[in-house]
């Protein structure tokens, strides 16, 4: 486990700020609950661990330094991991972290929901509700009409083009669905 | 609850007149119909619970307490239970095994009836004299072991010894040992219901064979499955709400929770839903609540887990904390690393740390005295999940059982190692395991007493059968009263054993050796185990000691067993008489509270079905 | 001198007769309109009464009142030539000046004055009804002037006009008579020269009137005569000429004949209208350009932008309108009040009735005015801008159209199936009869299209959607121009143009919704982030306008898709905190709240927790007015989404419930991330204690909501909306609770707040408190009367009592007297 370097972090913040624009900010600065009483809270911090970037506080990660890399499985939250070309995807279990602050929604239709979340992407006729000026590009959180987060991905057209695109047009293409919690846990 | 009076009313007549009848079938099948349907009418989830409530003297844990100002019924449970207790005790309770054994020779009754006319002929006769009944000799059952076991014979054979053992005096045959009758019902049983011997005879020790049966049924048919809402993510209602709308049909679990729900059918899978995949709620067994709520995690607290996978308690334990403080979640196999990891993910907690290590060296890693909480759902013969894993009759041995146990005592020496004493908010272990066999939880939480400076603390937990305290030969410390045994057919869970202890100081009686130790008493474990398997034939040369104990230290729980298996023996022993008398009101206090958690199975049955 | 008086009078008699009438008419009509009108007459009249009283004090009866009727008569010929100066004013300008306000009142009293003496020379001159007339200051000034020069020409004119009577009057007078003389010598040679040359106006005046077509030459005279160096006389000439023209103005538009239709002979009368014409836009063109020349010169301006733009209302469908147009907009926004309500009024009465012109001249209007928007970097007056509200689109247009296109193929294809059939037996007599049928009927057609004043549809639309445009490019001029941080200045145009994008905004393309929400989102988030860069701060008000247009637009335009508009939830929820009830106006914040938490479809939990708590703080912290607004607000929210019901419960649960936010943060910026849901809605209990009684009791209702399982939820929901609550509890004040008043009050606001909710009239406001205040007194007053009555009456019954029992007393003790000497004895 180890503080991840100049581009590494670049590559993160970059991926981040598709999603959360501004709000990285907070995701950045926002105080920790995390970490026993006796320790100061202290904010949170990025780690790598086996090609995967943990987004955890920091007293977590001093408590975690007793525990030896090799046997050192998970801290706080996984939000994505560093391909073998060394670029880097946020995957699924980062999905709380940007539901709460994504700049960029989409509602899907209770009857849309199970097909994306069978890894389909999001089409018009599944839309039920669009953040306003969304550009095509933009990374943008997927959400049933009961405001579950279900996945994330990023858009195809913008909010304009989506009013006038036809049913069947692609209008977020899926980069990550809770569905992969059970079609794919291993490489998790 | 309301309805409750009346059914006790209706039933207690039934008892008194089932001495007079007991013989007469066809009234007794009409006499019993009645308080069936009584029950069925009055049930209610939390009803066993509140009926363990009212003995259960312990209210320690916020949560209980809650329960009992939440609802006024207790009181009335109370007095119901304090009626058991000093008026009509020996009725209730003779009436408690008697229409128990009388719904068993219903049951077998009518299929008897359903198979043939010399069937009816025959039983006919076993009605008339139906009190002599016969072991069968040893030629017939080397005919009957030539033959396909004939399942119908050998369960009729099975109720008819139970009847037997029940009320021993009247019913046994002239020269028919009790050993004789218990050894052929172990058989039947193991052909019966297909367990191995070793397991037989474990359970033979720890329930009278009334219970056994039921719990034998119990194992037979699954449990309901459970759901624990994720209260970091939902509340309970409205997950509830969400979930019904899918066309999912469920109920809260019972009083004891404010987080489970038990769900009867659902139309949609429930392990994928949208709601599971977002985490609102985890696939929880009922049993693997109890330790996590033993353990009462404080926010901001630091907290380890030692065999943690696939995460149900861990992520229960965070979202009591709410995902403050710390959790170590550990786990030792890889292979349930991964769901451990994507569960804990999957429920957004993030105040958890994973790691891979072996528990023993858990206190190596963290330090010696370094958390506050340690929740040790120890690996254990898994025999109390069989309804879940059937092939556990067959495959658990002796051996295993040793080697789980001595696992289990060094892992218990961890746990208490790591937790601080003196930590502000905490200090407790709790230790559990999914078996119901003495030796992996009486008797280590016992060693772990004698290793450690810590005492058994209420686990907070109202219902449950206290642990034992006395199991034959093995004397354990009396406060292990404080720990508590879940059953199949007492609470529609898997057999469970919850046990917390309370870490007084951090100092070791014997530094050393918790290294060396636990050879020591596995050897120990291992010659009971011997003599337990041997027990069962040769337990003539050890009966008077066995009579002398319960002088010694009176105690109701193996008192009241004690009682029926001794019964038998030396019909005119003084001692043993004045024994009962001396003891009667205890005995009837167990015996009535058995009746009344007896209750629980048949409700179960007239609600499934 | 009797016969004289013989020949003068008969004229007279039934002048005065019917003068009298006709003023007590009029007295009667304006009377209402304003007393100044007796201060006036009474000013007037005395005067010269006074003094010719003064002078003919000692005389008979007869003369006395035959002098009055000269002096009645002679005043009124005077004043016919005074006329003729001030009366060239359309009614048009009449009108706004009875809406204006106290400091043009005394316009208001000369207009009906002059509209008095109208009355009383009708008989002479028609041309005064083209209409009341409307003077300003400096018209006043002079008026003030002529009226005391009246008294000496009435002088001068008697020596003059009827020398005899004079002499008559005059005996026994030399002294009042040299005097007056000696004073009116001063005066002769200019008053003289004046007075020609306005009768001189006057006979033209007349003469063109009575028959243009002979002396149209005389426009000429009329022209020459404004290029005299007196302003007066300048003026003078510019209103006769412009009653003139708007008289002789024809209703069609002149087209000068061409080259060869000129040599093309033609007949007489032809040729003299050709000549009338030509002369007459000749004249007028000259006319126009004079008065645009003049506009410069601030004497005379004010006449001149008067006359356009009277021109303008009254022949906009004449030639040369365009220039007369140009001149008007350039006024459209000039510091003068006067001149800017004139151009304004003109502008709007041209977009009001279409009818006289196609529709052209709005277009070229709205451009002109975009441009000059343009040219001056948004930095106009805001009326410039609010003259669009009076703009009027129809939707249908070519609706009916479209439907004549569907039938008529439809009719072809008929006409060419029965050719088909027919081909082969018709005769081609019949043929040419069908094609002879069907070329006249497009002819007549044709003929009645050009005859009909109104373009085809397909036209109006074209200029209609033309116009839209240019309006929208101004607003968005605006909008950016306000958005761009360099201009620090204040932004005039921005509230007008807010409103009349939630106007028009369902004519609003989507192609610019885009553009049009990028920038109300940076004028909503104005000046919480880069208030500190540059000093663009939009008030709270304005920016709460950003946000209710940006919904009414995606509201009109929601038929595609449902777009949420996340980044306005978060300016709102800012503005909330920045609200302040005394600076910023409650009514736009109720709008907002209705518009935006109120009527929206579905917000997502965490947002709706948010508001909800913050609205119930803000209710804490605010008038009941406010209050009840946020109040209603939050019911409606809590019942749209039961998830946010357990904010209503002290339920542990709740506080993980909050995503990753653990705890609520009062002070957060983002609704999603405010973590509402850890906290619970403690202010209700307080407001519950709120002195007023509909809040606490709002309170309570909302309070109860708990227990309410969601599925009912739907079944009751408050039928008030926020804005009607905030009228509502800020017209009834705390004491007075009408019930059955407010409700219609509250329409009432609400239509008018719904148009235009950016002029809260503080007058509105402010007599509305009066009236409260006085009435709360006046039940104070009562409520305390009966109180001391209630106290008076105790008072007496004690005394009453008091004194009874000691009268009884009194009588047993006597008794026992009697009884004791009964005794003794």
């Amino acid at each position: 486990m180890r503080p991840l370097d100049e581009k590494e972090t670049a590559a993160v913040f970059e991926k981040l700020f598709k999603f959360t624009g501004p709000n990285l900010k907070l995701i950045v600065e926002r105080p920790a609950v995390e970490g026993p009483a006796s320790d100061d809270p202290g904010g949170y911090c990025l780690r790598l661990q086996k090609n995967r970037v943990y987004y955890a506080s920091e007293s977590l990660v001093r408590r975690a330094t007793s525990v030896a890399r090799d046997r050192l499985v998970s801290i706080g939250t996984c939000i994505g991991k560093f391909t073998k070309g060394g670029s880097f995807r946020l995957t699924i279990q980062s999905l709380d972290l940007l539901a709460a602050h994504a700049r960029r929604k989409v509602w899907l239709k209770p009857t849309a929901e199970m097909s994306f979340l069978y890894g389909n992407p999001v089409l018009k006729s599944g839309l039920a509700r669009i953040t306003e000026g969304v550009s095509a590009g933009d990374g943008v959180v997927v959400f049933s009409m009961s405001d579950l987060p279900l996945g994330f991905g990023v858009a195809a057209r913008s909010t304009q083009d989506c009013r006038k695109a036809h049913a069947d047009a692609i209008v977020v293409n899926r980069q990550a669905d809770a569905g992969e919690y059970l079609r794919n846990e291993d490489d998790l | 609850m309301a309805p409750r009076p009346q059914s006790k009313a209706a039933k207690s007549p039934n008892s008194n007149s089932k001495k007079k009848k007991s013989k007469k079938f066809p009234r007794d099948e009409k006499e019993l119909d009645a308080p069936k349907e009584i029950e069925a009418f009055e049930f209610d989830p939390g009803s066993e619970e509140e009926d363990d409530r009212s003995q259960s003297s312990d209210v320690e844990d916020e949560q209980s307490a809650s329960d009992a100002s939440s609802d006024g019924e207790p009181i009335t449970d109370d007095f119901l239970g304090g009626s058991d207790d000093e008026e009509d005790e020996k009725s209730s309770s003779e009436s408690g095994e008697s229409d128990m054994e009388e719904k068993s020779r219903a049951i077998d009754e009518a299929r008897a009836r359903a198979e043939e006319a010399a069937e009816e002929e025959l039983k006919l006769n076993i009605k008339e004299e139906s009190d002599e009944f016969r072991l069968p000799t040893k030629e017939e059952l080397e005919e009957e072991a030539r033959q396909p076991p004939n399942l119908p014979n050998i369960h009729r054979r099975i109720n008819e010894i139970v009847r037997v053992l029940s009320n021993f005096n009247n019913l046994r045959q002239e020269g028919a040992s009790r050993k004789d009758y218990v050894n052929q019902l172990k058989v039947d049983l193991m052909s019966y219901y297909g367990y191995n011997e070793f397991l037989i005879e474990s359970f033979i020790e720890i329930f009278p064979a009334v219970e056994l049966i039921e719990l034998l049924e119990a194992f037979e048919k699954g449990r309901p499955e459970c759901l624990r809402t994720n209260t970091l993510k939902t509340r309970r209602r409205d997950l509830a709400g969400i979930l019904i709308n899918r066309g999912v049909n469920l109920d809260p679990i019972g009083k004891w929770s404010k987080v489970g729900l038990v769900v009867y059918d659902s139309q949609v899978p429930i392990g994928a839903t949208p709601e599971y995949l977002a985490g609102h709620y985890m696939k929880q067994a009922a049993s693997s609540f109890l330790p996590v709520m033993a353990l009462a995690p404080q926010e901001k607290e630091r907290i380890v887990d030692m065999a943690a996978a696939p995460g149900g308690k861990t992520t229960y334990i965070a979202s009591l904390m709410k995902n403050t403080g710390l959790i170590y979640a550990n786990e030792f196999k890889e292979s349930r690393l991964k769901s451990l990891s994507a569960n804990i993910h999957r429920m957004g907690v993030t105040n958890t740390i994973i790691c891979n290590y072996d528990g023993k060296e858990l206190p190596k890693v963290f330090g010696l005295n370094s958390v506050d909480r340690v929740l040790l759902d120890a690996p254990c013969t898994g025999t109390g999940v069989i309804s879940k894993e059937q092939s556990i009759k067959t495959s658990k041995t002796i051996e295993d059982v040793q080697t789980r146990a001595f696992l289990q005592k060094q892992l218990i020496l961890a746990a208490i190692d790591l937790v601080d004493a003196n930590s502000k908010t905490g200090g407790y272990i709790v230790y559990s395991t999914c078996s119901m066999l003495i030796h992996e939880n009486e008797a280590i939480i016992d060693y772990a007493l004698k290793k450690r400076d810590v005492k058994i603390v209420p686990c907070g937990l109202d219902f449950g059968r206290p642990g034992f305290i006395r199991f034959r030969e093995h004397r354990f410390h009396p406060s292990l009263e404080k720990t508590r045994r879940f059953y199949p057919h007492v609470n529609n869970m898997e057999g469970f054993f919850v046990a917390k202890l309370k870490k007084m100081s951090n100092s070791k009686p014997a530094p050393a050796q918790p290294n060396k130790t636990p050879e020591a008493e596995n050897e120990a474990t291992v010659i009971d185990g011997n003599k337990d398997s041997q027990d069962m034939q040769n337990r003539n040369p050890e009966r008077p000691i066995k009579q002398k104990q319960p002088k010694r230290a009176g105690k109701k729980n193996n008192e009241s067993r004690i009682n029926t298996q001794s019964d038998g023996k030396l019909p005119p022993v003084s001692p043993d008489q004045a024994k009962r008398k001396r003891k009667a009101p205890s005995k009837d206090k167990v015996t009535g509270s058995r009746e009344k958690k007896r209750k629980a199975p048949k409700k179960r049955k007239v609600k499934e079905t | 001198m009797g016969k004289k008086k013989k020949v003068i009078l008969p004229p007279d008699l039934p002048v005065i007769g019917d003068d009298e009438i006709q003023v007590s008419d009029e007295d009667l009509e304006f009377i209402g309109r304003n007393r100044e009108y007796a201060g006036f007459l009474t000013r007037l009249d005395t005067k010269s009464i006074d003094r010719h009283v003064t002078r003919v004090a000692d005389h008979k009866e007869d003369e006395l009142e035959s002098l009055y009727e000269k002096r009645n008569r002679k005043a009124s010929l005077l004043r016919l030539k005074e006329e003729e100066d001030k009366l060239h004013v359309d009614p048009v300008d009449a009108l706004p000046v009875k809406t204006l306000d106290g400091k043009l009142e005394y316009r208001t009293a000369d207009k009906l004055k002059s509209g008095d003496r109208t009355s009383e020379n009708k008989s002479k001159d028609d041309e005064e009804d083209a209409g009341g007339l409307k003077l300003t200051k400096p018209e006043k000034r002079q008026k003030l002037k002529k009226s005391r020069k009246e008294a000496k020409k009435l002088a001068k004119e008697q020596e003059k006009e009827n020398i005899g009577e004079e002499e008559k009057g005059n005996i026994g007078e030399g002294k009042l008579h040299t005097e007056v003389l000696a004073k009116v010598e001063e005066d002769l040679s200019s008053e003289e020269l004046f007075r020609k040359k306005k009768i001189r106006l006057a006979e033209i005046g007349l003469q063109l009137l009575e028959n243009p077509e002979e002396n149209i030459k005389a426009l000429k005279e009329l022209l020459q005569i404004c290029d005299d160096e007196d302003h007066n006389i300048v003026k003078l000439g510019l209103m006769s000429l412009l009653a003139v023209f708007k008289d002789i103005i024809p209703g069609y538009r002149i087209r000068l004949p061409t080259e060869k239709e000129t040599e093309m002979t033609v007949s007489k009368a032809v040729r003299q209208q050709r000549f009338y014409e030509s002369t007459l836009l000749r004249s007028y063109k000259e006319y126009l350009t004079k008065l645009i020349a003049l506009e410069k010169q601030p004497s005379v301006h004010q006449v001149a932008v008067r006359c356009l733009c009277s021109l303008l209302d009254a022949v906009s469908h004449f030639n040369f309108r365009q220039s007369v147009l140009v001149s008007v907009v350039k006024n459209i926004s000039s510091l003068d009040d006067t001149i800017r309500k004139l151009c304004c009024e003109a502008i709007r009465s041209l977009f009001l009735n279409e009818g006289k012109h196609g529709g052209e001249a709005t277009l070229e209007a709205v451009r002109l005015i975009a441009d000059q928007v343009k040219f001056h970097q948004c930095q106009l007056h805001p009326d410039s801008i609010d003259v669009f509200l009076s703009l009027m689109f129809d939707e249908d247009i070519g609706k009916s159209e479209a439907v004549e296109e569907e039938v008529r193929p439809k009719k072809k294809r008929n006409w060419r199936a029965q050719d088909g059939l027919k081909e082969v037996q018709t005769s081609d007599r019949k043929k040419n009869k069908q094609e002879i049928m069907t070329k006249t009927r497009e002819e007549v057609s044709a003929d009645f299209k050009a005859v009909s004043f109104a373009p085809d549809s397909r036209e109006r639309k074209r200029m209609q959607s033309e116009t839209l445009s240019a309006v929208f490019e101004t607003y968005f001029r605006i909008l950016k121009h306000s958005m761009d941080p360099s201009t620090s200045r204040s932004h005039p145009l921005l509230a007008p143009s807010l409103n009349g994008l939630g106007k028009f905004s369902h004519f609003i393309d989507l192609d610019f919704m885009g553009d049009l929400l990028r920038c109300l989102k940076k004028l909503a988030g104005h000046s919480n982030h880069n208030v500190s860069s540059t000093g663009t701060c939009l008030s709270v008000s304005e920016r709460l306008q950003c946000c209710i247009v940006a919904f009414r637009v995606m509201r009109n335009n929601l038929d595609a898709l449902n777009v949420d508009l996340q980044d306005f939830f978060i300016h709102l929820y800012n503005l909330l905190l920045e609200y302040r009830p005394d600076r910023d106006h409650g009514e736009v914040l109720a709008e907002a709240l209705k518009t935006m938490l109120w009527e929206g479809k579905q917000h997502d939990m965490q947002r709706a927790a948010a508001f909800i708590k913050r609205l119930a703080t803000f209710s804490l912290s605010h008038g009941s007015a406010e209050a009840m607004a946020a109040l209603v607000t939050l019911k409606h929210l809590l019942q749209k989404n039961s998830k946010c019901r357990n904010l209503l419960e002290n339920d542990a649960g709740g506080g993980s419930l909050a995503g990753l936010v653990s705890k609520y943060q009062p002070d957060a910026t983002d609704p999603n991330l405010s973590g509402a849901l850890a906290s619970v809605l403690w202010e209700l209990s307080l407001l519950m204690k709120h002195y007023n009684p509909s809040i606490s009791t709002m309170a309570t209702s909302i309070s109860t909501m708990a227990s309410m399982d969601p599925a009912h939820s739907q079944v009751f929901l408050s039928t008030a909306s926020p804005l009607e609550a905030f009228t509502d509890s800020s017209l009834e004040q705390e004491l007075l609770k009408t019930t059955g008043k407010p409700t219609p009050s509250s329409y009432k606001r609400r239509r008018e707040i719904g148009n235009d909710f950016v002029i809260m009239d503080p007058y509105k406001m402010g007599n509305e408190n009066v009236v409260d205040e006085d009435e709360v007194r006046r039940k104070l007053e009562d409520h305390f009367v009966v109180h001391k009555g209630i106290a008076e009456n105790e008072r007496l019954r004690r005394e009453l009592n008091y004194t009874l029992s000691s009268i009884s007393l009194f009588e047993d003790y006597k008794r026992e007297k009697r009884h004791k000497k009964k005794g003794k004895r």
